[in-house]
């Protein structure tokens, strides 16, 4: 007992004062808002390819990471490719893909776009929004927004079952109120094919961002979790990429939306490519 | 001032060896190692200097302990010429002195400064080692006072900062142990040995700038606390009674910055530093009867690493030592696939028997199985094997192994391992002096590179010459439709070594051609990948 005493006082010695200071860490901020642009177009749109270049423009200034654009052929009659011998060598329109655009507003003209799903008062037909003019506004507009909602995708693809494995983390930095919805689409970037600009056929046209398929529900699955500060939400999907698709230019968008029908504004969106 | 100090302590020694008298002891030792290498494209990659443009490599210990009136002294002078030892893929020139110390006993009280090695128990919170073919050496350069308390009883405290290579750690670490050990009169046969250590780590303001800097960097999902101090506690305890032997060891760790490389992050990536608790639980009970051996280890691990920093992994910056719990293989099939001890999350099982069913046959059995707590295998190993002694004239050793080695946590590769591996060892005396050796094992597995065998023939002609010749053998896959060229690149290849050991009293010297194949190095649990060699070694071992 005494020698236990004694090995104690020691200790007590060495360890005297060993509550600390406080350290100050830093927190960061992870919801730095990401603006989703949902592009209506169609290979037969003449005037698409304009609106196409803007949006590569407002890339451009804003980054790719920080504007995500998603182009859905699902534009009635615009989309149906062309037939023939030297027609295109690929239908870009998807039963999903229609579902999706149904999901956000009706089609008033192309070329059309939904800028974060919000509906301008300026622009109260409809979601998607017209004339490409319009959109650096809006685009201008939603990025002065911020809804403090972390957004991660991070993706393992296996190239020899062209399976790809996807995470979604939802991460926000306070609470978020509303019955949110997560909805995950996969792009491919990069596909040469006909398409017609401002009246002429361009047999090399390169397509950027083509919606290949929804891979949650076309109207978002539902987040059933409560969106708390500092709770962190997984969310896995699996895909197996068909065979025709370049596995290298396809990517997954992943984005946390309000699911209407009055509110649909995306407020959060994240791209993450098949492969690294 | 390393030289002055270098030529201070040489003097101190040489004058000290001058005045000697009958009460003085010298003593010293020397190890060398010479590399020699030789290209091999098909067997080394690429981008290892040794192999690209240096050649030569060579690593060397020479020590020396004097003692006389009460006072230890010892000196170690080490070098490293483009060496691969702390970086198997890379190269390290340096020298100096790699270790010095001054001991005294004072009356009961135990004096001592300079490079220290210790451990606290089995060395859970705290072990200062030297494991050279891991290039691990993490003497505490400080000052340890020790007091007996009595005959049985002994307490010890120190404090300092450990070495890395030619420099130290900035980490400042303190400790105390009492260690005693009880054996009642009025019981025959039973004894036990208690004891009882503390530790306490401070972070330096660089290496905590460094952490909060990181930590910075995380989503507030992953951020997580920080300080600079960490503290850790251990009791432990021998018990002997008649035949059986219990060793158990508790230890606990307060809030302690660590990586973990298997979490996932809120962004999606593996691995992240996290401050948590640990706690760690260690022990062994054996038996033992004419005949019989039975041991029986048990172990469970949570966010127990104690590193210098936290951005410290693998072979860097240990301030414990976790026992591992795998069978010591010797045969170089059965030790391919070895298990590093794992820090963060470890629970794990060992049974060792051995019986002795007459003068000649004896009977072994080993089985070892390590799992994540929530089940995931990472190691099971069954061994069973034989021994048959035919007199004094030949010996025969026979077994199998049963091996699931999780690859990717191990190594970070591909899925699970699944081999057996049966080996064999056939001795026989041509005379007390002359022997003739032969083992082989055949690796049958579908997993990493495939199914393997070896062989070695060893003659000894004591007490002089040993020379050795084996061969590991890379079988080529039945069917490489589908495999990936990683897979079989090894396919039908020969890793060949041809080794002459001379042998005179206390001086050894060993020259090697050697084709090794890739692989995991491990000592005592602790593990790092090792790429091939091929080349000459030249070892040289002498001690005085």
């Amino acid at each position: 007992m005494k020698k236990l005493l004694l090995f104690s006082g020691f200790t007590a010695l060495l360890f005297l004062g060993c509550k600390e200071k406080e350290l100050i860490i830093p927190e960061l901020s992870v919801g730095k808002r990401r603006v989703l642009i949902e592009e209506m177009t169609g290979v037969k749109c003449t005037a698409c390819p304009g609106g196409a270049r803007v949006l590569t423009n407002l890339q451009s200034t804003y980054g790719k990471e920080n504007l995500i654009v998603v182009s859905i052929h699902a534009a009635p009659s615009f989309s149906d490719p062309y037939t023939g011998p030297d027609g295109s060598k690929y239908d870009f329109r998807t039963a999903n893909g229609k579902l999706l655009v149904d999901n956000i507003g009706p089609f008033i003209g192309v070329p059309c776009a939904s800028i974060a799903r919000f509906l301008s008062p300026t622009f109260t037909l409809s979601r998607f929004v017209v004339p490409s003019s319009s959109w650096p506004g809006l685009v201008a507009n939603e990025f002065k927004k911020d809804y403090g909602l972390g957004l991660f995708v991070k993706n393992e693809y296996n190239p020899t079952t062209r399976q790809l494995d996807i995470l979604v983390n939802i991460a926000p930095e306070s609470t978020i109120a509303g019955n949110n919805k997560l909805t995950v689409v996969i792009t491919q970037d990069s596909i040469v094919d006909l398409q017609n600009d401002n009246g002429t056929l361009i047999k090399e046209y390169m397509h950027r961002h083509v919606l290949r398929d929804v891979i949650s529900q076309p109207t978002g699955n539902d987040i059933t979790e409560a969106l708390t500060g500092g709770a962190l939400i997984s969310k896995t999907f699996s895909y197996k990429l068909p065979i025709e698709w370049d596995a290298k230019h396809c990517s997954v968008v992943a984005f946390v939306h309000q699911p209407g029908p009055d509110d649909k504004i995306v407020l959060q969106a994240a791209e993450a490519h098949a492969i690294k | 001032m390393k030289r002055l100090l270098f030529l201070s302590i040489l003097s101190l020694l040489s004058s000290l060896a001058q005045a000697q008298d009958q009460n003085s002891r010298i003593s010293g030792g020397l190890q060398s190692n010479g590399n020699f290498f030789i290209a091999d494209d098909k067997r080394v990659g690429p981008g290892i200097p040794q192999y690209d443009y240096q050649k030569f490599g060579a690593e060397s210990w020479l020590n020396l302990n004097y003692s006389n009136w009460g006072f230890d002294l010892g000196l170690r002078f080490d070098l490293f010429n483009n060496s691969n030892l702390l970086n198997p893929t890379n190269s390290y020139t340096d020298q100096g002195i790699g270790r010095w110390f001054v001991r005294k006993n004072v009356g009961k009280l135990e004096l001592e400064g300079g490079y220290i090695y210790d451990q606290i128990g089995s060395g859970i919170i705290y072990r200062a080692y030297e494991e050279r073919a891991l290039m691990i050496d993490n003497a505490l350069l400080g000052v340890k006072v020790g007091y007996a308390l009595n005959e049985n009883w002994k307490i010890k405290g120190f404090t300092g900062r450990q070495k890395q290579q030619f420099s130290l750690y900035n980490t400042v670490i303190r400790g105390a142990n009492l260690e005693g050990f009880i054996k009642p009169d009025s019981m025959k046969n039973f004894t036990l040995a208690p004891g009882i250590g503390v530790i306490g780590r401070t972070y330096s303001a660089e290496t905590v700038d460094q952490i909060v800097n990181t930590i910075s960097t995380y989503t507030p999902q992953d951020s997580t606390g920080a300080q600079y101090n960490t503290y850790a506690a251990t009791l432990y305890n021998t018990m002997t009674a008649g035949r059986f032997i219990w060793f158990v060891e508790g230890a606990v760790k307060s809030f302690d910055v660590i990586n973990d490389p298997n979490v996932l992050t809120a962004k999606g990536e593996r691995g992240k530093i996290e401050n948590r608790k640990g706690y760690s639980v260690y022990s062994s009970l054996a038996y033992s009867q004419k005949g019989l051996g039975v041991t029986l280890e048990l172990k469970r691990t949570q966010n127990f690493s104690f590193r210098q920093t936290p951005f410290n992994i693998g072979v860097q910056g240990p301030i414990n030592f976790l026992p591992p719990m795998a069978k010591q293989n010797t045969y170089r099939l059965t030790t391919r696939f070895a298990p590093a001890t794992q820090e963060i999350d470890e629970q794990a099982i060992q049974i060792d028997v051995n019986y002795k069913v007459n003068k000649k046959l004896s009977l072994g059995f080993n089985f070892s199985d390590i799992q994540f707590p929530d089940g995931t295998e990472l190691y099971r190993e069954i061994t069973p094997e034989f021994t048959w002694k035919q007199k004094r004239k030949w010996q025969l050793i026979g077994g199998v192994q049963f091996l699931k080695y999780n690859i990717f946590v191990y190594q970070g590769k591909d899925d699970y391992v699944n081999a057996i591996t049966p080996f064999a060892e056939y001795l026989y005396k041509f005379s007390s002096r002359k022997s003739i050796r032969i083992e082989a094992q055949y690796l049958n597995t579908k997993e990493e590179f495939g199914s393997w065998v070896n062989a070695v023939v060893e003659v000894g002609m004591a007490p002089h010459w040993l020379i050795a010749v084996s061969d590991m053998y890379k079988l080529k896959h039945k069917d490489t439709e589908g495999l990936s060229p990683e897979k079989v690149k090894y396919d039908e290849l020969h890793f060949p070594t041809v080794q002459l050991t001379y042998t005179n009293k206390a001086n050894r010297i060993g020259l090697a051609w050697v084709k090794q194949v890739e692989g995991i190095n491990c000592a005592g649990g602790i593990c790092r990948y090792e790429p091939a060699f091929s080349g000459v070694r030249l070892q040289v071992s002498s001690s005085f």
